[in-house]
């Protein structure tokens, strides 16, 4: 009996590899906050202010450069 | 010890609030700005626009990011359902139902669409013995569906001053709106109405104590239920189902429910109609495909009016629903699913032959 072949998953990007690598990223990412949170917890002093805004500056800094803008203060 | 799935969960919820707002926000401006150099009017040359929203960066990168953050929520390394599974022994003995207010169909065949998607990306959709937990910690991770509120302020928009005896609350999943509506029509008995046995189960052992003498949750296939008596409710309601129906079991719903509701009886229900604006309709129709939605579509193009009316309605009414203060400001500060209330009324008496 042959293996029935999975469903592909939909495709967002004009080069499919994009999508992958994204994908890719962004399970880096989610594992770096993991760990980031950990160290939080081993070591308050290191990573300091409160979680909250942490979790909204860590996903900020990973975000921003999707958008493709330049920064407001960077424009001419 | 760290709960890496809470850290993992919190991450997700970030991600989400950025692209339904920054990403979202930017979508919007780079768009106007694009089609304004292209000298496209988004009202006029649909098919323009359409395709420059189509090979928009950004476009592509806010759709990416819809799809995927749902997968990451049930699917990814501390998804939930690897999460609940992991718990199941637990769940399971420690959410005994209330057998007294849950009757279950064991004869019910589900009909095929409802198996064959797996809704919101819920692996195997809400079918599996666990799908009620995994449904229920996806929304107590935040989003607007989590919150108790928004049943709340629907009941309350729902009831319009009414006092109704006896709702019926299709597709209830695990409780929440039938709960909301308990509280809010004090003196009426709520029937909770879903195909799902695992979030009715979990609907009937969380069910409150100060509210358990008037809900009952039953498994029934609204679009096939035969058996509920004829004209015996006042007020139908639904939130968020209509919109997981396609285009047949959804004209049976409404068909059914102007048989369940008696002379002067309303139906409300909360649901998702397609936005005017040019590039919510493509984000809407969008999410369609991205939440596997299919029947999304079907909702959008229904004739709710002429099928009310067939129903035994005297039309329908369609009114905007806030699900939070400045939520139908325009333009839009965050993306939003168009929460719309579908009312309409039962016939007091037949309408004149012509």
């Amino acid at each position: 009996m042959t293996e029935q072949a999975p469903t592909p998953e939909q495709v967002f990007f004009a080069d499919p590899a994009m999508d992958r690598m994204m994908g890719m990223i962004m399970a880096l990412a989610a594992e770096v906050f993991v760990l980031r949170s950990r160290v939080r917890q081993l070591d308050p002093d290191q990573t300091g202010g409160d979680e909250a805004a942490d979790v909204d500056a860590f996903v900020r800094h990973l975000l921003q450069p999707a958008l493709g803008e330049r920064p407001a203060a960077d424009r001419p | 010890m760290i709960d890496e799935a809470a850290a993992y969960a919190r991450f997700l919820a970030a991600c989400r609030g950025f692209w339904a707002g920054p990403m979202f926000r930017a979508l919007q401006r780079q768009v106007a700005t694009d089609a304004a150099t292209q000298r496209i009017d988004s009202s006029v040359d649909q098919e323009a626009f359409h395709a420059l929203v189509a090979r928009h960066p950004t476009h592509a990168m806010f759709g990416w990011m819809e799809r995927h953050l749902q997968h990451l929520k049930y699917s990814g390394r501390w998804g939930l359902v690897p999460m609940v599974n992991s718990q199941r022994d637990a769940l399971l003995a420690g959410s005994a139902p209330d057998d007294a207010i849950l009757t279950l169909d064991s004869a019910l065949q589900p009909p095929a669409y409802w198996l064959e998607h797996d809704i919101h990306q819920h692996p195997g959709g809400l079918s599996g013995a666990l799908a009620g937990f995994v449904y229920k910690a996806a929304t107590d991770q935040g989003g607007v569906v989590g919150r108790p509120e928004l049943h709340d302020l629907f009941a309350r928009a729902a009831l319009d001053g009414r006092a109704p005896r006896r709702i019926l609350d299709l597709g209830c999943g695990f409780g929440r709106s039938t709960v909301a509506f308990a509280a809010a029509a004090p003196n009426a008995s709520v029937v909770g109405a879903d195909l799902s046995e695992s979030c009715l189960r979990l609907a009937a052992a969380q069910a409150p104590a100060a509210l358990r003498g008037r809900l009952h949750y039953r498994q029934m296939d609204a679009a096939a239920e035969s058996t509920a008596a004829e004209a015996s409710y006042d007020l139908v309601t639904s939130t968020m189902l209509l919109h997981e129906l396609p285009a047949a079991a959804l004209e049976a719903v409404i068909a059914q429910t102007g048989r369940w509701l008696r002379p002067g009886g309303v139906s409300v229900h909360l649901d998702f109609l397609p936005p005017a604006d040019p590039l919510l309709r493509i984000l809407y129709d969008g999410h369609s495909l991205r939440n596997n939605e299919p029947f999304m579509r079907d909702l959008a193009n229904a004739d709710l009016a002429d099928a009310h009316r067939r129903a035994g309605f005297d039309g329908v009414e369609i009114v905007p629903f806030a699900e939070a203060e400045g939520a139908l400001d325009m333009p839009a500060a965050r993306w939003r699913l168009p929460w719309t209330m579908i009312v309409a009324t039962k016939r007091t008496s037949q309408p004149e032959l012509s």
